[in-house]
């Protein structure tokens, strides 16, 4: 069952369009990262999705039902953060729960212990959320978009802020509610690994346009899809390569560096081949076809992520 | 009504309750204070002469600029800690926040008005002013209640202006910008009548006589200035990109 759809999703702010006609389609239960730079357009899309923006164009369904039709409907099955969570700094991490609760109608109370033990905040913590640092604030902010056991977990970066250990406990929390509930999850970050080590399936925007999806599984069988040399003469290697085996896949890279693709079967013949031409071999690396790269190939070389 | 106990819980140790008290209450404690020093000295004075005296501050200035400050304070506060994003992503209705947190800034608006009446009443037990009993505690409060009245319809334009700036300040600069020009309109015996911040004053105080046929023109842009801050601020919350 698709679980979130948007057709042509378009957002214009004057005559920039920060969202262009975005077509996602996500099954439920699937993890689903959306990758881009900051400024790509991720944000504006989640806030579309949530009925925090209107579109310009398009639309957005969940489970079949259209955003603007059936917003509250559709919210109440749907925890969400968006950006830096905000919170009450008057009041402690509990009353700021107790506030969301409430206006989600749910009454069990014992949900704000659960969630906040969930995210690795203490229940018992009476402190004041304006002292909170941003980790905790984040964690908090996820215990809220889990207050009310979504179906759908929609995070925009949801990292952040957060250190290496909570980024790992974080990552283990996200696979354990997919995997044990069920929860669809889509998790917008501009960290590459954060996506990579976490979701199904990558779709990458850029500039506002969903420019690329990529199943991760595929990604990662496709494995040692090239290999790089450094060399002392990397023109005289070139060439070589070309004139003695016939390969003509590659790129130079700065530093005498050559990639060299679909020719994993021939990397002890190009070793051995480049010395008994007296060419230094100073490295030859196997190297896997990265998310990382598909995605710098893909935005133009940006190395920002 | 869950709701708007909502409303009320998000304004718990916020400062600005203990800043509003202290600040309505330097209008009965100033002029009780004066009082025994002013040429008359307390002949004369009465508690319901007193009260009035306070009333009619409060309506010119100390209330408006209070009050505008509540108002903008409890509607910016969503958009300065930054929930608002967190609250709209969840089933509520927009038009529904707004009306709970005008009945939040109403019931913080009458609770001042009444705990100046309690300062008044005990400032009125210290200098033994005449005319203190049950009668003229009760006109004081129902004046009190009548005043938060008159006074919620001019708070509905700085709750606009607050959504739309997104900022305390904007309430604030609003207020004052609006006591300045009761000052000026005041020096006009006529167009105070009209003046929609100045008409609390004009329907409180003793009306002319050749201005009573203006009491209907002033309780209808009294309410037109209600309406259109009102109508004004769903319109725009409800069609706000947050």
């Amino acid at each position: 069952m698709i679980a979130i759809e948007t057709k042509n999703l378009t957002k214009s702010f004057g005559s920039h369009r920060a969202v262009d006609r975005v077509n996602l389609s996500i099954e439920q239960g699937e993890i689903y990262g959306f990758l881009g730079n900051n400024g790509a357009g991720k944000t504006t899309t989640i806030k579309m999705m949530t009925g925090l923006l209107t579109p310009t164009e398009g639309s957005v369904r969940f489970f079949g039902k259209d955003i603007r039709k059936s917003r509250q409907e559709i919210l109440k099955r749907i925890g969400c953060i968006i950006e830096i969570p905000g919170f009450y700094g008057n009041l402690n991490g509990q009353e700021n729960l107790e506030i969301y609760l409430r206006l989600r109608g749910v009454t069990k109370r014992k949900a704000i212990e659960d969630t906040m033990e969930l995210v690795g905040l203490d229940p018992k913590d009476m402190g004041l959320v304006r002292g909170y640092s941003l980790g905790m604030k984040q964690r908090l902010g996820i215990a809220r978009a889990l207050l009310n056991q979504p179906e759908i977990l929609i995070l925009d970066e949801p990292t952040n802020g957060l250190d290496p250990s909570g980024i790992r406990n974080m990552r283990k929390l996200l696979r354990k509610l997919a995997k044990e509930q069920h929860m669809t999850l889509f998790l917008s970050s501009h960290i590459l690994t954060e996506v990579e080590q976490l979701a199904d399936r990558v779709g990458i925007i850029h500039n506002g346009k969903l420019i690329d999806e990529i199943a991760l599984e595929g990604l990662r069988d496709q494995g040692a899809e090239y290999f790089e040399i450094e060399v002392d003469r990397p023109a005289e290697a070139l060439r070589l390569l070309e004139t003695e085996l016939g390969i003509f896949d590659f790129s130079v890279k700065a530093d005498n560096r050559i990639e060299v693709f679909d020719a994993q079967d021939q990397i002890a013949n190009v070793n051995k081949m480049l010395v008994a031409n007296k060419i230094e071999v100073r490295q030859l690396i196997r190297k896997s076809m990265s998310l990382e790269r598909h995605f710098v190939e893909l935005t133009g070389g940006e190395r920002r992520i | 009504m869950k709701q708007l106990k909502l409303e009320f819980m998000k304004l718990k140790r916020s400062p600005l309750i203990l800043l509003s008290i202290l600040g309505i209450s330097i209008v009965p404690l100033l002029m009780g204070a004066v009082m025994p020093k002013t040429t008359d000295g307390l002949e004369g004075v009465t508690f319901a002469g007193f009260i009035e005296d306070v009333q009619m501050v409060n309506l010119m200035i100390m209330g408006i600029l209070m009050f505008g400050l509540i108002t903008s304070y409890t509607y910016s506060k969503e958009f300065e800690e930054d929930t608002l994003k967190s609250t709209l992503a969840i089933p509520v209705r927009r038009s529904r926040l707004l009306l709970d947190k005008f009945i939040v800034v109403f019931a913080w608006v009458l609770g001042l008005l009444l705990l100046n009446v309690l300062e008044v009443v005990v400032i009125a037990m210290i200098f033994g002013l005449s005319g203190l009993n049950l009668s003229a505690f009760l006109t004081a409060v129902g004046i009190s209640i009548r005043d938060t009245l008159i006074f919620m319809p001019l708070l509905t334009p700085i709750m606009f202006v607050t959504l739309l700036v997104r900022k305390y300040v904007a309430g604030i600069v609003f207020s004052i910008t609006v006591v300045v020009v009761n000052i000026v309109a005041l020096s006009s015996e006529v167009y105070y009548a009209y003046y929609p911040y100045t008409i609390p004053l004009f329907l409180a105080g003793p009306v002319p006589e050749d201005m009573v046929l203006s009491i209907p023109l002033s309780v209808v842009i009294l309410g037109t200035t209600g309406i259109l801050g009102a109508v004004g601020s769903l319109v725009y919350f409800q069609k706000m990109s947050v």
